[in-house]
């Protein structure tokens, strides 16, 4: 019926509210409007960004070395585009973490020129889209530089609020747990005074960028040294419940990462995981046999996507590699598809034949017939 | 082995900078880790830091026996162990249900003050008194202070909760468990603030005037499963009439012993090979033709 170039005579009443808040751009697969977190490659994998209203949680890898980095990068990318931001940590003093922001390049440094990457050899991977470029034109996502840290003059006239559990109130109901009720009611302060609640009629200019640092670690409660039969984890389980509902219903997107590998009782994360939009995990090398191991030995660590949000659709994004690894370069943190090196050595003793994979059944006729066979 | 190079000595002679603010030993009920504790605090006292330390289990006397005469006014006690809920007097000395940075006060928060180091002697004894978690997080705010050198937390690592000790390693910057092995050795583990994270096996020798020497990587894990298995040999050596074991003579002789197979060898081995005819002997190569 309607072929290409029919317009439909069906239009919206009224004019198509255009959001224009620096830093964001809409999805050009669900329309939802998209923020950077500050790392290119982790913004491809989970769909180009993260939407507006969305919380992603970071399973910390043990020593907390690279988790602090992403949320670095994604408080950075904040700083840059004048988002308001909110840091809550327990584990180290938040003016540690907003002290020590990568700064901002311009330029990035492998920028390698387009005849170098004509491919002579493997040309037939050309065609192949490589992981496309999200540092255009409008802003969206900056190069930051890990070894200098950015200058007070960019932080100072942020909107930024710190929350170190100095102030606590008593926590009510189901919120038993002191921090958890404070710290939720600093962001629902935060989200009316500054009109962000999607219920408020005012424009809406900026973003709120929520990093929530080490959640559910031993200074935050002993939640996670408890396990599911004893009705201890309702403080958590509920935070994280009334935070998804705070930031879906206002222009906020958030950071939580969770130090996973504390808690005595696996169902516990499987609940946050549950609550939240986007779970990655970060699995470090650092003091692991993996760390010595050949085919790991140009990354730092296992990057699992464990879920993605499917929003204005069915299913999340397909990603087209489940092995992904992380690497920390002198001056950036990049995610990688794991890609096992060649074998170069020439002693290696090669076993062309898979015991496994032979035809148990066939074993009269032998294994080198090839499998259809024309009678 | 040089002593600095080690990380057990860098702890221990207080030559890691920056120290690491929070400090876990831990010792087992095979072995007792009060040596090391002692060393670190005769450490920090040779420093000219003051030691505050909080004893739950021993008095104060049994303890200032082992630290040196000269630098024990700087060793302030806060015992513990004596009437720890108030129930003999109406105002205790330290009352453990209070917590830590409360009990450690006057002197954390004393402005323009030197620098102070911390000691919690026996945590699990503090644990029975209070939360664990208000425990946790007075221990981080305590390592966190303006004056606080370190914050040393020894305890025992089959009394406390496994929840508690991983909370513990959490928050520590520096963690050493001391093993039950012959030499003693230890595990440790050291987290840099810039992100480094170090895991040593590291063998020592405790002087009689606790001192902490002859640090070296620990070669083997030299268990007490090992010496049981010896003593299994020597059972068995006292039922057979013949050796089992070799000494060390016997065992030269058994290696410097030349096998009739290893004589063919040493006399260098030949090739025989007869020429065919359709062998290809010419430098050139054979797939030349191709253009690849």
């Amino acid at each position: 019926m309607s072929g290409p170039g029919v317009v439909s005579s069906f239009q919206k009443k009224g004019k198509t509210k255009v959001v224009s808040i620096p830093g964001t751009r809409p999805s050009i697969h669900n329309s939802q409007l998209l923020l950077s977190c500050g790392i290119p490659s982790l913004d491809y994998l989970i769909g180009g960004g993260l939407p507006v209203g969305s919380i992603i949680l970071i399973e910390q890898d043990r020593y907390d070395v690279y988790s602090k980095l992403f949320l670095k990068y994604f408080l950075a990318e904040g700083v840059m585009n004048n988002h308001m931001l909110t840091l809550a940590s327990l584990d180290v003093p938040p003016q540690a973490i907003t002290s020590d922001l990568p700064a901002p390049t311009d330029t990035e440094p492998e920028e390698v020129s387009a005849a170098s990457k004509q491919m002579t050899i493997a040309w037939r991977y050309q065609s192949k889209t490589s992981q496309p470029k999200t540092s255009v034109g409008n802003r969206f996502g900056h190069n930051y530089d890990l070894t200098k840290s950015m200058g007070t003059e960019l932080t100072s006239n942020i909107d930024m609020a710190l929350w170190d559990g100095s102030e606590l109130e008593e926590g009510r109901g189901m919120l038993k747990n002191k921090n958890y009720w404070s710290l939720l009611q600093v962001i629902k302060k935060r989200i009316e005074s500054s009109n962000l609640a999607t219920s408020s009629n005012k424009a809406k200019t900026n973003v709120l960028r929520l990093g929530l640092h080490s959640v559910g670690s031993p200074l935050w409660g002993s939640e996670f040294g408890y396990q599911e039969k004893d009705h201890k984890w309702q403080s958590l389980t509920t935070f994280l419940f009334m935070l998804r509902a705070l930031v879906r219903t206002s222009f906020s997107v958030c950071m939580v990462t969770v130090p996973a590998h504390l808690f005595t009782d696996p169902a516990l994360l499987l609940r946050l995981q549950a609550l939240a939009d986007f779970v990655v995990r970060l699995e470090s090398f650092q003091g692991s046999e993996k760390e010595t191991n050949p085919v790991f030995k140009d990354y730092h660590g296992l990057f699992h996507i464990v879920k993605l949000a499917a929003i204005n659709s069915l299913v999340p994004p397909i990603l087209d590699s489940t092995d992904w690894v992380f690497k920390l370069k002198r001056r950036k943190l990049t995610i990688e598809r794991l890609h096992l090196p060649p074998e170069l050595s020439e002693t290696v003793n090669r076993n062309q034949e898979d015991p496994l994979n032979k035809p148990i059944g066939l074993s009269c006729i032998g294994g080198n017939l090839p499998k259809n066979l024309d009678f | 082995m040089n002593m600095s190079k080690t990380y057990l000595g860098k702890i221990f002679r207080r030559t890691e900078i920056p120290t690491p603010r929070t400090l876990l030993l831990t010792d087992s009920a095979k072995v007792c880790g009060r040596g090391l504790l002692y060393a670190l605090v005769n450490s920090h006292l040779g420093s000219s830091t003051d030691v505050l330390y909080l004893t739950t289990c021993l008095s104060p006397q049994e303890i200032r026996r082992f630290v040196k005469e000269e630098a024990s006014g700087k060793l302030e006690f806060y015992n513990g162990a004596k009437d720890p809920c108030g129930w003999d007097s109406d105002a205790p000395e330290v009352s453990l249900q209070l917590p830590l940075q409360e009990i450690l006060r006057h002197k954390t928060t004393a402005a323009g003050g030197g620098k102070v180091a911390i000691v919690v002697d026996r945590l699990e004894d503090v644990n029975y008194h209070q939360e664990s978690s208000q425990l946790v997080r007075s221990l981080h705010m305590l390592s966190a202070g303006d004056n606080v050198e370190q914050v040393i937390v020894y305890c025992g690592r089959d009394v406390v909760p496994e929840s508690m000790l991983a909370a513990l390693c959490h928050i520590a910057a520096a963690t050493v468990h001391l093993l039950p092995t012959s030499p003693c050795s230890c595990r440790l583990v050291l987290r840099k603030p810039s992100g480094k994270v170090i895991k040593a096996h590291e063998e020592f020798t405790l002087t009689p005037d606790l001192q902490v020497q002859d640090v070296q990587p620990a070669k083997s894990i030299r268990t007490q499963h090992v010496s049981e298995s010896s003593e299994t040999d020597v059972i068995l050596a006292a039922q057979t009439t013949f050796s089992l074991a070799l000494t060390e003579d016997q065992r030269i002789a058994k290696n410097s012993l030349l096998l009739p197979h290893t004589r063919v060898q040493t006399q260098g081995g030949h090739i025989h090979y007869t020429p065919d005819d359709v062998d290809d002997w010419d430098d050139d190569d054979p797939d030349d033709d191709l253009d690849i």
